[in-house]
Parts: C-alpha cells; sequence; structure tokens
C-alpha cells in the first residue's frame, strides 16, 4: 500500500513539475518576447540618459526620434553642460523654458525651489509683491515661454510692460507719455530705449546702487602769498595818504 | 542827411575792408597770432549764408591742421514754433554723474592733459549732493519752541558738496541735483556781455559766438547758476575723443580765452534728436521737449508733477524745470 501509495505521489510531482516547466517557458517567452520589442523600439534610452543623467523629454519633447533644442545641442556639443544656463547677471525672456517645463505638472503651491533640475536658471532674490506673489502670478502656467494677464490672456515677454500695468498703472500711463524710463531717438516721436524689464529686474525691482563717475577736478589750491601783512599794510597806507591829499585839495 | 550819408559811407568802407582782406586772408596778425580773415569775421547774426559757408570752410582747415579730424560743422537755424525746455527728476536722480561724462564727449570740452597742468578737465554739468531735510524731535513740556525740535530744513545751493565721491551712489539720506545752463527767459549773462557775443535763439536757447567772445568774464559773474565756463586754456581733446559732429554756435572745439556753455546740444536738438545727457541718464531722471507742444515730454512733467526753478526769486525764468513724483 505505502509503495503503491509513494508511487502515486512520485508521479504527481513529476506531472506537477513537468507543467511548470511549461509554464516558465511560457513566460520566459513573454518576457524576452516584451524585451526584444523595448530594445527595437527605444534602444537610445539607457545610452544617452546614463551619459547624460536626463530623462529622455529632455532631448526629446516630442517623442524619441525627433531631437528638441537640447537634444540638437547635445549632437553639437557632445554634452548637455551649459545647455539652458543664462548668463550671469539678468535672467533673461527666452523662449527655452518649455524644455524643461512641458514635462512638468504645474504646481502652484510656494515652494523652495532650490532642488529643481538645471536650478540656475531659478536661483534668485525673489523681493516682489511682498511675499504675496509666486511664479505663477506672472508667468504662464500652461506655456512658461510665454506671460499671463490677470484675465487669463497670453502675452509674450516683449509685451511686459503690460503685464506690469495692471498694479503699476499710473506709471504705466507715464512711461506712455514719455515721462517715465528712458525714451531716445527723434524727439518728436520718440521710441523706448528700454521696457520695465530692462531696467526693473521683475523678481526685485528696486533700483540697486550703483559706483559713481569719478568727481571733477579740485582747482589747485591757491599760493601763500609770502610777506602778505606787509603788502597790505603799504596799500592800506597809500590809499589813506591818497585820500588825505584829494581831501586837502 | 549828413549822419545817413556818413553811415553809408561807413558801411561801404567795412564791406570794402573785407573785400580787401580776402586776397591777404592768410596772413597771421603776429601777437595775437589770427589770421585777418579771423580778424575781421562778421558776427554770427550779421553773417550771410556765404559769409557763413566761407568760415566754416576756414574752421574746417584749421581743425584738420590742428587736430586731424574731418569735422562736420552745421549752421542749422531754428524751427518755427519751438522753444526748448527741459525737466529732471530730482526724486530719481541717483548722482552717478553718466550725464556729466556724455556731456563732455558730445560737447568737446577740454579734457585734463596728463603732461599740461594748465589743460584742465572743463566740465558743463555740475551735480551737488544735498542733505535731505532732518527733523529732530524736542523735549516735549519744556517749551513751546523746541516741541517741534531742531528743524534743518531749505537748500543753500552755494555750501553742497560736488566733489562727493562714495563707493555706491545713491547713499542713504542724500538727494542729488544736476546743475547745467538754465537756458533763462531773461538771461543776466547776456545782459552783461560788452560785445553781444552770447545772446537768445529764437527756441530759446543761450548761444555763444566765440569769436566774438573777448573773454571778460561777466558772464560767469553774472550767472546765478555757475553755468558758464572759461577756457584758461587752449583745449587738451585727444584725436579719437573728438565728437566731429558739430555746430557753429555749439559743440565746435573752442579756444583759449572764451567763454562756453551748456546748449541744450544745439547739434542734436536742432536735427530732432534728444541732448546727450538725457539719452545717458541710467534713471530717466531727463526729459526734454518743445515748451510749445502740448504733448511734449516736458508740457507733460509741467501738468502732471510737482514743478519748481531754481533762485525763481531772481526772476531770471529758467526754461530749466526740477520735478518730483
Amino acid at each position: 500500500m505505502e509503495a503503491r501509495s509513494d508511487n502515486l505521489i512520485l508521479q504527481k510531482a513529476l506531472q506537477e513539475i513537468e507543467r511548470m516547466k511549461e509554464v516558465s517557458i511560457a513566460k520566459g517567452l513573454v518576457i524576452l518576447v516584451i524585451l526584444l520589442s523595448m530594445l527595437s523600439v527605444a534602444h537610445a534610452k539607457p545610452e544617452y540618459a546614463e551619459k547624460t543623467g536626463e530623462s529622455c523629454v529632455v532631448c526629446h519633447p516630442n517623442g524619441p526620434p525627433e531631437l528638441g533644442p537640447a537634444g540638437e545641442y547635445y549632437k553639437e556639443h557632445g554634452t548637455l553642460e551649459g545647455y539652458g544656463e543664462l548668463p550671469a547677471g539678468e535672467p533673461e525672456p527666452g523662449g527655452r523654458c518649455n524644455v524643461c517645463h512641458a514635462q512638468f505638472k504645474p504646481n502652484p503651491t510656494p515652494r523652495d525651489l532650490s532642488a529643481a533640475p538645471r536650478e540656475p536658471n531659478h536661483r534668485f532674490e525673489f523681493n516682489h509683491g511682498g511675499g504675496k506673489f509666486w511664479c505663477l502670478t506672472c508667468h504662464n502656467p500652461v506655456n512658461r515661454d510665454t506671460l499671463r494677464l490677470f484675465n487669463g490672456s497670453e502675452i509674450p515677454f516683449e509685451e511686459a510692460p503690460l503685464l506690469c500695468s495692471q498694479c503699476h498703472g499710473v506709471i504705466y500711463q507715464e512711461w506712455k507719455d514719455h515721462i517715465h524710463g528712458r525714451w531716445v531717438g527723434s524727439i518728436e516721436s520718440p521710441e523706448p530705449d528700454v521696457i520695465c524689464t530692462d531696467c526693473h529686474n521683475p523678481h526685485d525691482p528696486e533700483f540697486k546702487p550703483i559706483k559713481p563717475e569719478k568727481p571733477p577736478e579740485k582747482p589747485p589750491a591757491s599760493k601763500e602769498i609770502p610777506n602778505y601783512p606787509v603788502y597790505s599794510f603799504i596799500v592800506l597806507a597809500l590809499s589813506l595818504l591818497l585820500a588825505v591829499y584829494a581831501a586837502w585839495r | 542827411m549828413v549822419d545817413e550819408s556818413r553811415r553809408d559811407f561807413l558801411k561801404k568802407a567795412a564791406a570794402g575792408a573785407t573785400a580787401a582782406v580776402i586776397p591777404f586772408a592768410n596772413v597771421r596778425i603776429p601777437v595775437i597770432d589770427v589770421t585777418l580773415e579771423e580778424f575781421f569775421q562778421k558776427h554770427y547774426k550779421e553773417m550771410s549764408d556765404d559769409d557763413k559757408k566761407r568760415v566754416i570752410e576756414r574752421l574746417k582747415k584749421e581743425y584738420k591742421e590742428k587736430y586731424g579730424i574731418d569735422a562736420e560743422i552745421k549752421t542749422t537755424p531754428p524751427k518755427e514754433g519751438v522753444v526748448w525746455g527741459y525737466a529732471l527728476n530730482i526724486q530719481k536722480c541717483i548722482g552717478c554723474r553718466r550725464c556729466v561724462y556724455a556731456c563732455m564727449r558730445e560737447n568737446n570740452q577740454s579734457r585734463a592733459s596728463p603732461k599740461d597742468p594748465t589743460k584742465s578737465e572743463i566740465q558743463w554739468i555740475r551735480v551737488l549732493e544735498i542733505e535731505k531735510f532732518k527733523i529732530h524731535p524736542g523735549e516735549e513740556g519744556k517749551d513751546f519752541r523746541t516741541r517741534f525740535g531742531e528743524i534743518i530744513a531749505g537748500v543753500n545751493l552755494e555750501e553742497n558738496e560736488h566733489y562727493y565721491n562714495p563707493e555706491h551712489v545713491p547713499e542713504e539720506d542724500k538727494f542729488y541735483v544736476p546743475i547745467q545752463c538754465q537756458q533763462c527767459e531773461r538771461p543776466p549773462c547776456v545782459k552783461v556781455c560788452p560785445t553781444k557775443a552770447t545772446w537768445k535763439e529764437p527756441d530759446g536757447i543761450i548761444v555763444v559766438d566765440y569769436n566774438w567772445c573777448i573773454g571778460c568774464r561777466f558772464c560767469l559773474a553774472a550767472c546765478p547758476y555757475w553755468a558758464r565756463r572759461f577756457n584758461w586754456s587752449d583745449p587738451y581733446l585727444p584725436k579719437e575723443e573728438i565728437n566731429p559732429k558739430m555746430h557753429y554756435l555749439g559743440n565746435r572745439i573752442r579756444m583759449r580765452g572764451v567763454v562756453e556753455k551748456c546748449t541744450f546740444c544745439i547739434q542734436r536738438t536742432r536735427e530732432g534728436r534728444y541732448p546727450a545727457c538725457v539719452e545717458a541718464c541710467p534713471v530717466g531722471a531727463r526729459k526734454f521737449g518743445n515748451l510749445l507742444d502740448p504733448e511734449s515730454d516736458v508740457r507733460k512733467v509741467l501738468e502732471k508733477k510737482r514743478v519748481f526753478r531754481l533762485k525763481e526769486e531772481l526772476g531770471t525764468q529758467p526754461k530749466f524745470f526740477y520735478f518730483m513724483d
């Protein structure tokens, strides 16, 4: 009895093993097929992503085969080092914000941005609006290459004065009347040399002190006349004599 | 009758003298070192167009010889219906002196010579640094006069510093008042000139005919704004720093012994361009325009801002306004 039952158990176990083998081969085949298909579709991902340390969308904003501006930059320079980093000083409004921002969901919560990727673009002192402003007060959350007015309309960076005028209406009118800001060219029809954001950093609008040009030459100190009291006494005496003479005549 | 014929004779004699001079035009008179042509040159207001052309040709040759530049000297007349006015925002001015040096580059003032100490720097704009008024609270109840404390207010233009040189401007508790020629409607400097070498043009600019100035410097003494400068020596001007676009009454290169002053950049404004100082100001504190045009920049300032003029009590009626936001 015992031997038979043992036999039965053995047979069952053998059958089980056979089944498991079939299953694992099928699973392995499926995984292999998936892997192969992935490799053939996106073979560049591991290589370039590893080299640059960035996600795919940075170089391929509209899907893998097509290169975006960052991809072109990489193709040309062999590195992403320096791309998207603006020259020192004023952050310049450009058309490159969407390269990164197209892939993020807008987050309206004020927070520390120092850990944001490609961070130098956002490193500045923010001192405008008395703590009530956040990036999206002025920047368009949908399209970062533009600005947004309070009424929801989208304007390019070049038309920033319109945005500023929402709060600084009086100054905007003065600017229009040519009595604020610098206007150059013909007196009859002057042109704005600069717009609001060229003089006032929108993130920190107050004018910063600058170094003055050198002062005018001081006139040389007058030389002391030697024997001044003696001369003055002689002149005084002579004029007195003259006066006496004139009176006497 | 007698008088008239005499005047006629004198006129003819004078004309004859000028005509007689032409063949000997380049003969130099020894002691005063000027050519005969220059010596007999007419007053600018009496020159005919031909005279002007001749004078300009002479000046061009002179500058070519002396400074090695090809100057373009204009005699653009004033426009009808234009009186220039200036407005300066003292609340915006930061005292950076950019205007002073833009003016020097534009108007060919003498630079400081590194070798010859007698050739010194001339600047038409002087920027005064003025302390903001202070109100110190006094002790209450001690005396009704000290209740409001010591009040230092008002500005004494004679006592302010224009040699200031801090690391950065503007400084706290200071404001800055640039002063240049105020182009008065009733200019005391014109009144005192013994040779009528300085006069008010129809567009309101006070100009100097440098060839008629005898260097008596009465006008320097008469000007209440310290706006005029005297050339104690021939100017020192390196060739590359000369502005070749000149006007006869404006920025043409001056000579020793004559007085010069701000002309609202006559060579630019008569061509419809802003003065150099307006375009140089980094804070846009300087405004310029036609006082007779209600749409001009200056008229807009006069309409909308609080405006004052310097030393108004003297009755000189400057066309240079200072304003605040």
